[in-house]
């Protein structure tokens, strides 16, 4: 039989079998990536279909090139309704995926492509056509979102169409750490970038401020804009003026770069920053120009009916700012440490195999880090499956985080252990010789994962993680509760580290 | 911390046993073994973005489909395609008969003509020996694109080993 007379015989034979020299692929390392993913992703928000520059009202009419523009009319802006709370030191909760809290703002989109179109364009940030891009019809939408149950936005995002340039997306940010959720919508100029040209944020009521202060999200409530040095060294020039409409506007000049934002009678608020000539970009923009952008914007009414206040924390040492060298400066501690908690799982396991370790830097909920040192480990048996058992020490030192498991009902994300009481997790608290230990467990068919945290009363904590098919040798629940009990110390410089 | 902790547990457990079988496929795809990883450690961030949604039941059909994009994506960079010739393709040759090695050989020089859709349509098929309507979950597209997908590829390949005679077994 020769291959052009049955080329799929000929092609179902060649198949390579030459074996795999081994996969690189580190799936933590995929978990770290992800979590970037999710924090760039923001599902598409927008009009129904075709989406270009829309026509909007008079009213929005803006004189970006210093031409004559009508006159706006007076427009009034509504007060809301009173939350019976503070609603600076409130949030939303986490919006579960597939369930999307954020409605399709048309309104919002409009406004923006009328008003922050031609402003990016005249700045040199976009281009004629750029907002020129279509979306699906709605009924593909609906389609979508039926077949896999999903929300509006991840329908989109699932079709491809996500971070189109001036096209808002559904934003989130955690808050209070992680206790809460700041809600709104982003658009930027759809590079894929960490420091896009410019952002426009339109801010649901809730978990902020109306004083200027440090934005981000490490303090809580959180700043809409600053009055301090930020983009250089030198402090900007800030302005901050109440309208007779009800509406405040505060304005920061950088000099290279521009912030401004607007916070309406019903509790909601608009943002936006441009970069301009921070990095010798030489684009151009007015105070002025960006102040008639903002104030020509409309006040959007949003579903506030999850808002609620924030429940306050205990006291814990704070997080670390995340230091780039950290990590270099720490490899020797972080290397001993490890080898010594390798010593003593291989006097129990003899033959461990390290496949990665060092010194990591866990992102926390305020933007901020944990500082640790982490092993991964191949342990020296297979299980079902027939593969080696994975397992990993992560040492935690002091800073970011509280002992014992995550409180019932807490989203906190300053645990290391938390307890998903509705699903079939199993979590124990105990105290062990002075030491504080939690443990979580938890199955997916037969194999079964587990967490054994415990806290040393000087402030660190070490985390034995392991996930096994089918029952193993000394490798039961009370095995590796003792197994890691066993691990020592890590180096650390205690003093350094007293917060 | 809860909901993060169960999602990258599960996720672990899925990930590392289907860590091997994805190496394997995106090396069927793209020919070369440390592009496959490059391509499933992408993959993997990006199925791990969107774990919370995933239905665990469809995981392994979504996952091969983050895959076969991620390829796809590879495919456009313009040093990947300067770099991938039909030498990088699978060709084990070692204590195989003669027949065999020149037909692997051929059918890679094949295959590389074949446009991405295309090549990852038939490994799917033959290789991964995917049903049909798997083979559609995995690219996203209905089953009957990955029948005209199939027989238009086939048909590509048919043509490219034309003139070839070499005994294949079956």
């Amino acid at each position: 039989m020769s291959p052009h007379l049955d080329p799929e015989t000929a092609f179902a034979a060649a198949r390579p079998d030459d074996p795999s020299p081994g996969s690189a692929v580190d799936v933590r390392q995929a978990v770290r990536e992800g979590y970037r993913a999710r924090r760039r992703r923001r599902a598409v928000l927008g009009g129904a279909t075709a989406t270009g520059v829309c026509a909007v009202a008079a009213v929005l009419a803006l004189s970006v090139t210093g031409l004559p523009a009508a006159e706006p009319e007076p427009r009034e802006f509504a007060a809301g309704e009173e939350f019976g709370f503070d609603p600076a030191t409130a949030g939303y909760p986490e919006a579960e995926f597939g369930h999307d809290w954020a409605a399709p703002q048309p309104a919002l989109q409009e406004a923006a492509d009328a008003v922050f179109g031609p402003l990016a364009i005249e700045a040199g940030i976009l281009e004629d056509g750029d907002l020129d891009y279509e979306l699906p019809s709605d009924a593909a939408i609906q389609d979508m979102m039926d077949e896999h149950g999903f929300g509006y936005f991840d329908a989109l995002s699932e079709m491809g169409y996500q971070h189109l340039p001036l096209h808002f997306d559904a934003w989130s940010v955690p808050a209070a750490d992680g206790q809460v959720f700041l809600r709104g919508f982003m658009a930027d100029d759809g590079e894929d970038t960490e420091h896009p040209a410019f952002t426009v944020t339109a801010l649901q009521p809730g978990g902020w401020t109306i004083e200027p202060g440090p934005t981000g999200p490490a303090l809580f409530p959180q700043h809409l804009i600053s009055d301090q040095a930020s983009w250089t060294e030198e402090a900007p020039e800030f302005t901050s003026e109440d309208l007779e409409d009800g509406r405040t506007i505060m304005l920061a000049d950088h000099g290279c770069a521009l912030e401004a934002a607007v916070v309406y009678p019903n509790g909601s608020a608009l943002t936006s920053t441009w970069d301009l000539d921070c990095h010798g970009q030489g684009r151009e923009m007015t105070v002025e120009q960006l102040r008639e952008a903002m104030l020509a914007m409309p006040q959007i009414e949003y579903d506030t009916s999850e808002l609620a206040p924030a429940e306050a924390l205990p006291d814990f040492p704070p997080a670390w700012a995340y230091d780039a060298d950290w990590e270099t400066e720490a490899a020797a501690d972080a290397q001993a440490s490890i080898d010594a908690a390798t010593a003593t799982l291989d006097a129990v396991h003899p033959g461990m195999e390290v496949t990665s370790s060092g010194p990591a830097q866990l992102e926390t909920a305020s933007d901020q880090a944990q500082r640790s040192y982490f092993a991964s480990y191949n342990m020296p048996f297979e299980d079902a499956s027939g593969y080696p058992v994975h397992a990993s020490v992560w040492y935690h030192l002091p800073g970011g985080w509280l002992a014992g498991l995550t409180p019932e009902g807490s989203t906190a994300e300053v645990y290391l252990i938390g307890c998903e009481s509705e699903k079939d997790d199993v979590c124990e608290e105990t105290e062990v010789d002075g030491r504080t230990v939690a443990t979580r467990t938890f199955s997916i068919g037969a194999t079964t994962s587990t967490w054994v945290a415990v806290f040393d009363p000087a402030g660190w904590a070490v985390v034995f993680e392991t996930m096994a098919e089918g029952p193993l040798d000394d490798y039961a629940y009370d095995d590796l509760v003792a197994l890691a009990l066993a691990l020592p110390a890590p180096v650390y410089d205690a003093e350094e580290y007293d917060r | 911390m809860s909901k993060r902790e169960r999602y990258e547990a599960e996720f672990e457990t899925f990930a590392l046993a289907q860590r091997d079988g994805l190496q394997r496929y995106a090396y069927y795809l793209c020919g070369d073994w440390h592009q496959a990883d490059d391509i499933v450690q992408k993959a993997l961030a990006k199925l791990f973005a969107a774990w919370p949604r995933v239905d665990p039941n469809g995981a392994p059909a979504y996952v091969r489909r983050i895959v076969t994009n991620v390829f796809f994506s590879h495919r456009r960079l313009a040093w990947v395609r300067r770099e991938q010739t039909v030498e990088t393709m699978p060709v084990q040759s070692l204590g195989r008969p003669q027949e065999e090695v020149d037909l692997r050989l051929t059918v890679a020089r094949a295959l590389d003509r074949l446009t991405p859709r295309e090549r990852a349509t038939l490994v799917l098929r033959y290789w991964e020996q995917l049903s049909v309507d798997e083979t559609a979950a995995a690219l996203g597209c209905s089953a009957g694109t990955v029948k005209s997908q199939t027989a238009r590829a086939m048909g590509k390949l048919r043509h490219q080993l034309d003139d070839v005679v070499i005994l294949a077994r079956a």
